[in-house]
C-alpha cells in the first residue's frame, strides 16, 4: 500500500464515518423524540 | 477493633469450613490450571515456551481459573439463602473482608498447585525463584482484591459464571498486564528489585481497589434481596 | 438563548469542516491523513468525558435514591459507548493507514479498547438484573468502580509499553508536534464536539425520560 495515509479516499471513509456515527445518532435522538413527545402529550 | 478482626476471621473459617464439605470453588479452580495447563503443554510436544510466552500463559491460566473461582462464596449465600442471615449478623465490612480473605485462600491455593505445574509442564525455570514467587503472590492478591466487589454484584445479578468474567476483565486488565510484564522480566533474570515499578503499581492496585471495595460494598450488599 | 443551536449548525460546525478538511497544514509523518486526527481525538475525548458524566450521575443516584440520576447514567453511558465504538474503529483504520497494522497494543488504542470493554460490561450488568431498584444500584457501584480503575490505567499502560514496545514510531501520533496553527483547529475541532456533545446529551436524557414516563403512563392504564 503505498502511502496509503497519504490517499484521500481513505482519509475522507474514515472521517465520513466518524461524522455519520455521531450526527447520524443525532438526528436518530432526534426523530426518537419526536415520535415520543407526540405519543407522551396524546397519552397525557 | 480486635473484634472486629475476629469477627472477619470467623467469616473466613465459616467459608472454609463449609468449603470443605463440598469443595465445589476449589475444585473448579485447581480442575481449570490442571486442565489449561497439561493441554497447553500437550499442544506444545514438549517445547518449552521461554519466559515470554511462559509468562502470558502463566497469567492468563491464574487469571481464568481465578474467575473461576472468586464469584462462588458470594453467589452461594444467594443460592443457599443464608445471605440475609449473615446481613444480620454482622456489618458489610466485615463480611467484605472476610469473603475477600477466602478468595484470598483460594487465590493462594491456586499458585501452591500452579506453581509445580508449570515447573513440570510448562518448564517454568528462573534463577530468581523467590522474586517470582513473592511478585507472583502480591499479583494474586491484587486479582483477589479487584474482584471481590465485582462478586458481590455478581451474586446480586443473578448472573453466572460469563458475567463475573465480563466485569471483571476491565477491571483486571491493569494487573494481568502489569503481572506479564513483571513475570516476564524475572523470568529472563531480573530480579524484584529491578521491577520495583510494577510492584509498586500492584500494590496501589491493591490498597485503591481495597478502600473502594469497602466504601461501596454496603450499597450491594444492603440491597433488599428480592 | 435559541439562536445558539442555529450558530452551531450554520456556522461553527461548517467552518470546523472547512478547517480541518481543506485548510489545515499537513503533519510529516502522518501525511493527508493529519485531517483524521481533528475529527479521532475529539471523539476520543468525547467518550471519556461521558464515563466522568457517568459516574458522577452514579455517584448521585447512590447518594440522594433519585432514579433520575440513574437515568442520567444510563444516557451518557449511551453516549459514551457510541463514541468509544467510533473512536476504538477510527483509531484502528487510522493506524492501518498510517503504521500498516489494524492492532498494535499501542498505550492510546489500548485505552480506549478498555473503555469500550467497560462500556460493554456496564450494558451487560444492566440486562440481567430484573428489579429496576436493584439495576440502578448494581451499575451505579460497578461504574464506580470501574472509574476509579481508570487513573491507575492511564499511568501504568504508557509505562509498561515504554520498554514493551520500544518503537520509535510508537507515540508520534501521540506526540505530533503541532504547529501553532494546527493546535488552533485541533482546539477547535475539540470545542466544536464538546458543544455537540451538550446536545446530544440534553437529546439522550430527555429521550430516556420521556420512555420511563411512556412507561409508568401505560403501567398505570393496565392498573385501571
Amino acid at each position: 500500500m503505498e502511502e496509503a495515509y497519504n490517499n484521500l479516499v481513505y482519509v475522507t471513509s474514515i472521517i465520513i464515518a466518524i461524522c455519520l456515527g455521531v450526527f447520524g445518532y443525532g438526528f436518530y435522538l432526534f426523530r426518537e423524540l419526536r415520535k415520543i413527545k407526540s405519543e407522551v402529550s396524546r397519552e397525557g | 477493633m480486635f473484634a472486629w478482626i475476629k469477627q472477619v476471621f470467623s467469616i473466613l473459617e465459616k467459608d472454609i469450613r463449609s468449603e470443605f464439605r463440598q469443595k465445589y470453588a476449589i475444585s473448579g479452580i485447581l480442575m481449570f490450571a490442571f486442565v489449561v495447563v497439561i493441554a497447553v503443554s500437550f499442544a506444545l510436544s514438549g517445547i518449552k515456551p521461554g519466559p515470554r510466552f511462559g509468562a502470558i500463559l502463566f497469567w492468563i491460566t491464574v487469571l481464568f481459573a481465578d474467575l473461576a473461582g472468586f464469584a462462588h462464596s458470594f453467589i452461594k449465600e444467594e443460592e443457599e439463602q443464608t445471605a440475609l442471615a449473615l446481613k444480620l449478623c454482622t456489618e458489610p465490612a466485615v463480611i467484605f473482608w472476610g469473603k475477600m480473605l477466602f478468595n484470598v485462600f483460594l487465590a493462594t491455593v491456586l499458585l501452591v498447585t500452579i506453581i509445580p505445574l508449570s515447573i513440570i509442564f510448562l518448564g517454568l525455570v528462573t534463577d530468581h525463584w523467590l522474586d517470582f514467587i513473592l511478585f507472583a503472590f502480591f499479583a494474586s492478591l491484587a486479582m483477589t482484591v479487584g474482584t471481590t466487589l465485582i462478586a458481590a454484584i455478581t451474586a446480586k445479578a443473578s448472573g453466572r459464571g460469563p458475567l463475573f468474567t465480563i466485569l471483571s476483565f476491565p477491571v483486571l486488565l491493569p494487573v494481568l498486564i502489569v503481572a506479564i510484564k513483571a513475570t516476564y522480566a524475572i523470568l529472563s533474570g531480573n530480579t524484584l528489585m529491578e521491577q520495583l515499578n510494577e510492584l509498586i503499581t500492584v500494590i496501589s492496585y491493591i490498597m485503591l481497589k481495597g478502600a473502594i471495595g469497602h466504601l461501596l460494598f454496603e450499597q450491594v450488599w444492603q440491597d433488599a434481596s428480592k | 438563548m435559541k439562536y445558539l443551536k442555529y450558530i452551531f449548525i450554520f456556522i461553527v460546525l461548517p467552518i470546523q469542516i472547512y478547517l480541518a478538511i481543506w485548510y489545515t497544514p499537513v503533519v510529516k509523518g502522518l501525511g493527508e491523513s493529519t485531517r483524521v486526527f481533528y475529527y479521532h481525538v475529539p471523539v476520543a475525548w468525547l467518550a471519556v468525558l461521558s464515563f466522568l458524566i457517568s459516574a458522577i450521575y452514579s455517584a448521585q443516584f447512590l447518594r440522594k435514591r433519585d432514579f433520575k440520576a440513574d437515568l442520567k447514567a444510563e444516557a451518557n453511558a449511551r453516549l459514551g459507548l457510541l463514541f468509544s465504538v467510533l473512536a476504538t474503529v477510527s483509531g484502528s483504520l487510522w493506524a492501518k493507514i498510517t503504521w500498516g497494522d489494524l492492532w498494535n497494543w499501542d498505550p492510546r488504542e489500548t485505552s480506549i479498547l478498555i473503555l469500550l470493554i467497560i462500556y460493554l460490561a456496564y450494558f451487560t450488568l444492566r440486562s440481567s438484573v430484573e428489579d429496576e431498584d436493584r439495576k440502578a444500584t448494581l451499575s451505579a457501584v460497578y461504574s464506580l468502580a470501574a472509574f476509579a480503575t481508570v487513573p491507575l490505567l492511564i499511568f501504568v499502560i504508557p509505562r509498561v509499553y515504554e520498554s514493551l514496545h520500544p518503537d520509535p514510531i510508537l507515540n508520534e501520533r501521540g506526540k505530533v508536534e503541532m504547529s501553532s496553527t494546527i493546535r488552533w483547529i485541533f482546539l477547535f475541532s475539540m470545542i466544536t464536539f464538546t458543544w455537540l456533545f451538550v446536545y446530544l446529551k440534553k437529546y439522550q436524557e430527555e429521550l430516556m425520560l420521556l420512555k420511563n414516563r411512556k412507561r409508568n403512563l401505560i403501567l398505570e392504564k393496565l392498573k385501571k
